[in-house]
This record gives structure tokens, C-alpha cells and sequence, in this order.
């Protein structure tokens, strides 16, 4: 009786849901498949259907090869550096020691600022002629190793992984103080009376302890990381001569710049289709067993 | 006892379960429609600069202007060039474009499809008609003879008007007077005595040169004006076309050689290569260059960073003696366009009209310092040359960048990266020549 008045409002309970996802991710997923099989400019009221054409495009386009290379690059050097780095932020500032709160403020500070203030800020102290980091160098007699940081192809990746791992540091570093802090105390208290050393604790004990926060947060900054845009289109637009072209500014760049909307379409599909298959596998690779604490 | 009284808690969930979606699909209709609602008598007028720029305000003085002229009237001022173009863009696209807008006509392919598609209101009718006398060009004289005869190829596709001109731009070099004065140096007329400054100026330990190194068009300044110089702008465009191998064009190597030597001598500032084109036009105003290839448009553009009393020069570029092309000035038409889709298109058309007012033109050109598309209105003096030219029916004035804006990304890639990487110092002359060639051939 209960089941069948249950089952009676499960439709109109719902259909909202059902409605507002149909509309806003169903309806534009399923056009944007659509659009990615034709050659529509953004102007015409008619869609040219091109078949695959698009998508052998891509396969035979260097630009896009190299966006690939680029988005792995970005992807993998922002971990390398993000993540040791907010992991020891969070564990230091989780110690109980003088101005850990305040430390904590002035790294998580960053995370208040926009993206596009925060990628002008760096824009301006990577600029050549007038920018604080050449302008230190000089101060102190390194004028030589001074140059357009995002001019070089050699440093302008490095220089926007930076930049926005110093952005988002204090975020992920909140994530992994979070996890830290539900690792029982007394763990810790035990090891470090058996003459644990900090690292010891952290490397056997919290460390182990908060591996599924750390694989779900690698998973959540490869998502963010394969679908970047905002810092790198700001810092470099893509350049110089592509080297921090990434999936986003390249298509981007193909709808908005070359109005070749079925392209960017044809792009974004395979970023989606990208994206699911890194996801699937890094969390395939760091399943592990789970520790009930 | 009305039929929606519920009495029971059955009922009231019965009720609810109704009432939710419904209110849900009028609240989602409702901000759909509202997006689409817009005043009767409003006309929105899209600025290429933002708020604060001294482009966006000159036009906030003139819809002002214009309501007050216009009882009734009220205007609209949205920033849509730059970044602001892809909300403008999706507004054309969800059929709720401004009335006034920036650009959406060209010479090219995609240009020419806004008109082809009926997306622009057809001027041309307007345009035949005589502007009041008011309007400061004397009496029964049509809005198309207002301006210059220069413009027509800008605004017109077919014989028929789509664009309304706002103002002309040039490329040409300005350099800093006090520098110049300093290292007893004047401008130079010819391509030697252009050589001859820089290595002065670097002697003095001044960059002669910046350039942004961010935007491959900036760049390319350089190599167009040095072709056009050496062989002139027809068998440029025939490669360009795909008409004819651009490294069988004799004079295109010695062009490269030409630009080449601007890198090999260190003649750009240090550091353009991560230096876009604000910054780069901004260290030439504090002195850190002494001159720079731009637009007209740089006066206006950067009139709140120029530092008082900053004395500013202009000279064509260089010619080079028996060069087919000394003659040639690169540039644009900025023109406007009238969204036929949006709310009120006469009104649109009413407001370009009235903004062709001389006396307007006239305080647009005195504050901006642009060069004006209309018949009488005086330029600064360091234009009075060019406004010359254009007066003539322009027929050295050709489209800037060769007009590869207009072309596909392939074709416009294959040309500019390889001008890039010269100036990146990845390329020389020879191998730039070559790669531009191989690249324009693989395009077509």
C-alpha cells in the first residue's frame, strides 16, 4: 500500500528533476553531437551535414595533436606540483604550531581572487620590460637569467602551471586538512611516542589513512585539468606558437575566433570522450584497499 | 466549495505534486521569454573598447546626445569587442542581437555572410536618401556622398550598402620627438636612412623598436609593408589567392633579408616576444622604444597613458628606391553594422544617421584622433597625408594584413607563424620565404 502511494509520487517528484536535466544537459549534450556532424559557421540558420568529416580533421590536425601533448603536460606537471605541495601545506598547518591559522589564511587568500585577476596579477610580474620577476633578477645581479617567461616556449607552460597551482593551492591544501583531521589523533599520539618522526606519521600512517580523499581529488584536478582554460587563455592565449595551446583555448579559438562551430563541436566530443577514459583509468589505477578508520 | 480546496494530506500532496512542476515550467518560461523582452523604443549600441575607455565614452556623449534629440528615446551602450564579442555573438545567435553593432560586415567570406544571410539590415535606401541640412554637409546631399570615396569597397557587397563607416584606420610609424630630438635625428623617408636611426638609437642604448610578439597580425606590419614596398600588393594577394607560388615572386627574398636585419641587429625591445600588444604600445609611451608600427587608432586607444607632454610623431613607413609599391598605405574601415533581427532596426538605422553628423564626426575625430570616413572633417595634421590619399578614391589603400583576417586559419597560419618565428629568431630570411610557400601551397 505504502509502495504503490511511493511509487504514485515518484513521477510528479521527479519530473522537475527529469525536466531541468533533460533541458539543460540532455537536450544541449545531444545538439552539441549533432553540431559536431556538420559545418555550421555560427551564422547560418542551416547546419551543413558533414558526416565524420570533422573528426578525420581532427585526427589529421597538428594543432590539435600538439593540444593533446599540451593538455597532458599541463595536466601532469599541475599534479606533480599541486598536489606534494598542498598535501605538506595541509599536514603543517593540521600540527598544532604558532600562526598555522594564519599561514593557512594567506595560502588559501589567493583562492578569493577571480581567475582572470589572478592570471593578470601574473601576467604583469611575467612581464619582460616592466614585471616583478625580472625586476628581482635584476635587483640582484641575475639580470642574465631574466627573460619573457611566457614568451619561451620552454617556460611559458611552466609559468602557467605555476600560476595556477598558486591560485588553487589552498583550496586542495583545505580538501587534504579536512582528510587529515579525520585521522584519529591517538594514531598519531602512539607513533609518535614510539619515536615516529613527522614524516614516518605521515608517510605511514596519514598518508595511507587519507588515500581515497587524495585518489578522488587526483581525479577531480585531472577532470579540471583536461577541461583548463580560463588561466591559459589570459596568460598566453595559447601561445607562443602553441605550446600552451590546450583542449579549451583550441576550442575556444575554433568557435569563437574561426567560427567553425561543428569543429569546436567535434573538439569538445572528443575531450568529453577524452576525460571519461583518463578518469576511468586513474581511478582504476589507484583502487586500492580501503582502510576503516 | 471550490474544486481546489483540498481537505486531505492526500490531497495536499496530490496538490503539490501538480503545482511543483507546473510552477517550475512557468518560472523556466518565464526567464527564457524575459531574456527576449526588450523596450520598444530602446536602441543598444555595441562599443568595440570598454566601459572607460575613451572610445566607449566618446560614443556614451553621443547617445546621450541622441536622446535628448530624440524625445522618447532611450539608448543602451554594451561593450562587445575583444572578449566582449562572444556574448555578442551568442546574443546574434539566440536571435537578440543590439541594434548598432561593431563589425558583422566584411570583405570576406564570413563577413559577407551576414549580409547574405539577411542578418543586416540593407542600408542602401537610407543611404540614397539626403541628410538634413543640419547635418553640416550642405543641403540635398545623400548620406553616401557624405563620405569619402575611399570607404565605399568597405561597406558595400553587390553594389548594396550593409556597413555604415566609423572611422578610417591606417598603419604607420610614430615615434617618439624628444628621443628623436635628443639623438639629433629626424624621420626617415627611405629604408637606409630607417637602418641608419636604429643604429643610433641602439647605439644610445634606446630599443629603436616594439613590437607585441603575442599576435602573429602585429608582426606581419613589417613584411607587408616591406613586400608592398619591393614588389607591390597584386602578386602578393595572387599567392596569397593561391594564384601563384609566393617564392617564385621576385623581390620577396630581399623583403625577408629586409626584416631579418631588424632582428639580427637587435633593433625590438627585449622581451616583445611575451609582451602583448597593450604593454607594447604602453613601453612606447614611457620611453622605452622609440618607435612603433601601429594603427591610427593608438592615440585614442591609449589616450589616458599617454604622459603629458609626450610628443608624438608620425612617418609613413620607409620607401625603398625602385620599389613598385611606394605609394601603398595599409589599413581599415571600422564600420557598423544594423542587426535586422534585433527589436528595433529603424531605430538602429535613425542612430547611425544621426551619428554621421559632422559636428559629431568632427569632436569624435578632435578627441579620439581617429581619421574620419566623411567629407570635411579635418584630421589632425600628422594625418593630413593619408586623409589625402583617401580622399583620392584610395587606390593605394589596401585591406591591412594583406586581408588574411578574412581568410581560413590554414591560409592565415601559413603566412603569418612563419613571420612570427623570424622574429622569434627561429627562422632566417631564406627559410621563412620557404616555409611561407610550402605552407600557403599546402592550404589551397
Amino acid at each position: 500500500m505504502l509502495n504503490r502511494q511511493k511509487r504514485k509520487l515518484l513521477l510528479p517528484f521527479l519530473t522537475p528533476a527529469l525536466l531541468l536535466y533533460a533541458v539543460f544537459f540532455l537536450y544541449p549534450a545531444g545538439r552539441t553531437f549533432y553540431v559536431a556532424l556538420t559545418s555550421w559557421n555560427g551564422i547560418t540558420p542551416k547546419l551543413p551535414f558533414v558526416g565524420l568529416d570533422n573528426f578525420r580533421e581532427l585526427r589529421d590536425d597538428a594543432i590539435f595533436r600538439g593540444t593533446i601533448r599540451n593538455t597532458a603536460t599541463f595536466t601532469v606537471l599541475g599534479a606533480i606540483v599541486l598536489f606534494p605541495l598542498a598535501l605538506f601545506l595541509a599536514f603543517a598547518t593540521s600540527e598544532k604550531v604558532f600562526g598555522a591559522r594564519t599561514f593557512r589564511f594567506i595560502v588559501l587568500a589567493p583562492v578569493a581572487l577571480s581567475v582572470a585577476t589572478a592570471a593578470l596579477l601574473w601576467k604583469f610580474a611575467l612581464n619582460p620590460n616592466f614585471g616583478l620577476v625580472n625586476g628581482v633578477l635584476g635587483a640582484v645581479n641575475l639580470e642574465e637569467w631574466s627573460r619573457p617567461w611566457l614568451g619561451m616556449e620552454s617556460t611559458a607552460m611552466i609559468a602557467v602551471v605555476l600560476a595556477t597551482v598558486w591560485h588553487g593551492v589552498g583550496i586542495w591544501m583545505i580538501f587534504f586538512a579536512a582528510a587529515i583531521s579525520r585521522v584519529p589523533q591517538e594514531m598519531k599520539e602512539a607513533a609518535r611516542i614510539d619515536g615516529a618522526s613527522s614524516w614516518r606519521i605521515f608517510r605511514h600512517i596519514v598518508f595511507p589513512l587519507i588515500w581515497d580523499v587524495t585518489r578522488i581529488l587526483l581525479v577531480l584536478w585531472i577532470i579540471g585539468a583536461l577541461q583548463a582554460f580560463a588561466f591559459i587563455f589570459a596568460m598566453t592565449g595559447g601561445g607562443p606558437f602553441n605550446a600552451t595551446n590546450v583542449f579549451g583555448t583550441y576550442l575556444y579559438s575554433a568557435a569563437f575566433v574561426e567560427s567553425r562551430f561543428g569543429y569546436a563541436a567535434a573538439i569538445a566530443i572528443v575531450m568529453f570522450g577524452l576525460i571519461l577514459c583518463f578518469t576511468a583509468i586513474v581511478t582504476r589505477l589507484t583502487r586500492r584497499e580501503t582502510v576503516q578508520y | 466549495m471550490s474544486r481546489f480546496r483540498f481537505s486531505s494530506a492526500g490531497n495536499r500532496r496530490r496538490r503539490w505534486s501538480v503545482l511543483l512542476p507546473v510552477t517550475l515550467l512557468v518560472l523556466v518560461a518565464a526567464v527564457t521569454a524575459g531574456a527576449a523582452v526588450r523596450e520598444a523604443n530602446t536602441v543598444e549600441v555595441v562599443t568595440f573598447y570598454p566601459e572607460g575607455a575613451p572610445d566607449y565614452n566618446n560614443l556614451a556623449a553621443i547617445n546621450r546626445s541622441f536622446e535628448a534629440t530624440h524625445p522618447g528615446i532611450k539608448t543602451k551602450t554594451t561593450f562587445g569587442g575583444g572578449l566582449g564579442a562572444p556574448n555578442i555573438l551568442a546574443r546574434w545567435r539566440a536571435g537578440n542581437p543590439p541594434e548598432v553593432n561593431v563589425g558583422f560586415f566584411g570583405t570576406g567570406p564570413e563577413g559577407k555572410a551576414y549580409a547574405t544571410s539577411g542578418q543586416l539590415v540593407d542600408l542602401t535606401s537610407a543611404m540614397n536618401r539626403a541628410l538634413p541640412s543640419g547635418h553640416g554637409y550642405g543641403s540635398n546631399v545623400k548620406w553616401k556622398d557624405a563620405m569619402l570615396p575611399a570607404v565605399k569597397p568597405f561597406v558595400t557587397l553587390n553594389n548594396k550598402y550593409y556597413a555604415v563607416p566609423s572611422e578610417i584606420t591606417a598603419i604607420t610609424f610614430f615615434y617618439n620627438r624628444a628621443i628623436f630630438k635628443k639623438a639629433g635625428l629626424t624621420a626617415p623617408r627611405t629604408w637606409a636612412q630607417f637602418l641608419a636611426v636604429c643604429a643610433k638609437l641602439k647605439a644610445r642604448n634606446v630599443a629603436p623598436l616594439t613590437v607585441t610578439g603575442t599576435f602573429n597580425g602585429y608582426m606581419q606590419l613589417y613584411f607587408d609593408y616591406l613586400l608592398a614596398r619591393r614588389v607591390g600588393t597584386a602578386p602578393v594577394l595572387d599567392a596569397i589567392a593561391g594564384k601563384r607560388s609566393f617564392g617564385s615572386i621576385k623581390g620577396v627574398a630581399a623583403a625577408a633579408t629586409n626584416l631579418h636585419t631588424l632582428v639580427k641587429n637587435g633593433y625590438i625591445l627585449r622581451g616583445f616576444q611575451a609582451t602583448d600588444f597593450t604593454a607594447a604600445q604602453l613601453n612606447f609611451f614611457q620611453g622605452k622604444a622609440a618607435m612603433i608600427l601601429m594603427g591610427t587608432w593608438l592615440e585614442g586607444e591609449m589616450k589616458e597613458s599617454i604622459p603629458p607632454g609626450f610628443e608624438l610623431g608620425t612617418f609613413p613607413f620607409p620607401q625603398i628606391p625602385g620599389g613598385k609599391g611606394n605609394g601603398v598605405v595599409f589599413g581599415a574601415v571600422n564600420a557598423r553594422t544594423v542587426a535586422a533581427k534585433s527589436e528595433n532596426p529603424q531605430l538602429g538605422v535613425e542612430w547611425l544617421r544621426y551619428s554621421a553628423r559632422q559636428d559629431i564626426q568632427k569632436a569624435r575625430i578632435k578627441f579620439l584622433q581617429y581619421i574620419s570616413p566623411y567629407k570635411g572633417v579635418k584630421t589632425d595634421p600628422k594625418y593630413a597625408l593619408l586623409q589625402k590619399s583617401f580622399e583620392g578614391g584610395g587606390g593605394a589603400f589596401e585591406q591591412s594584413y594583406f586581408g588574411l583576417f578574412t581568410q581560413p586559419k590554414p591560409v592565415r597560419d601559413a603566412f603569418q607563424v612563419p613571420i612570427g618565428e623570424l622574429f622569434f629568431g627561429r627562422l632566417n630570411g631564406t627559410q621563412m620565404i620557404k616555409k611561407i610557400t610550402l605552407g600557403l601551397n599546402a592550404s589551397r
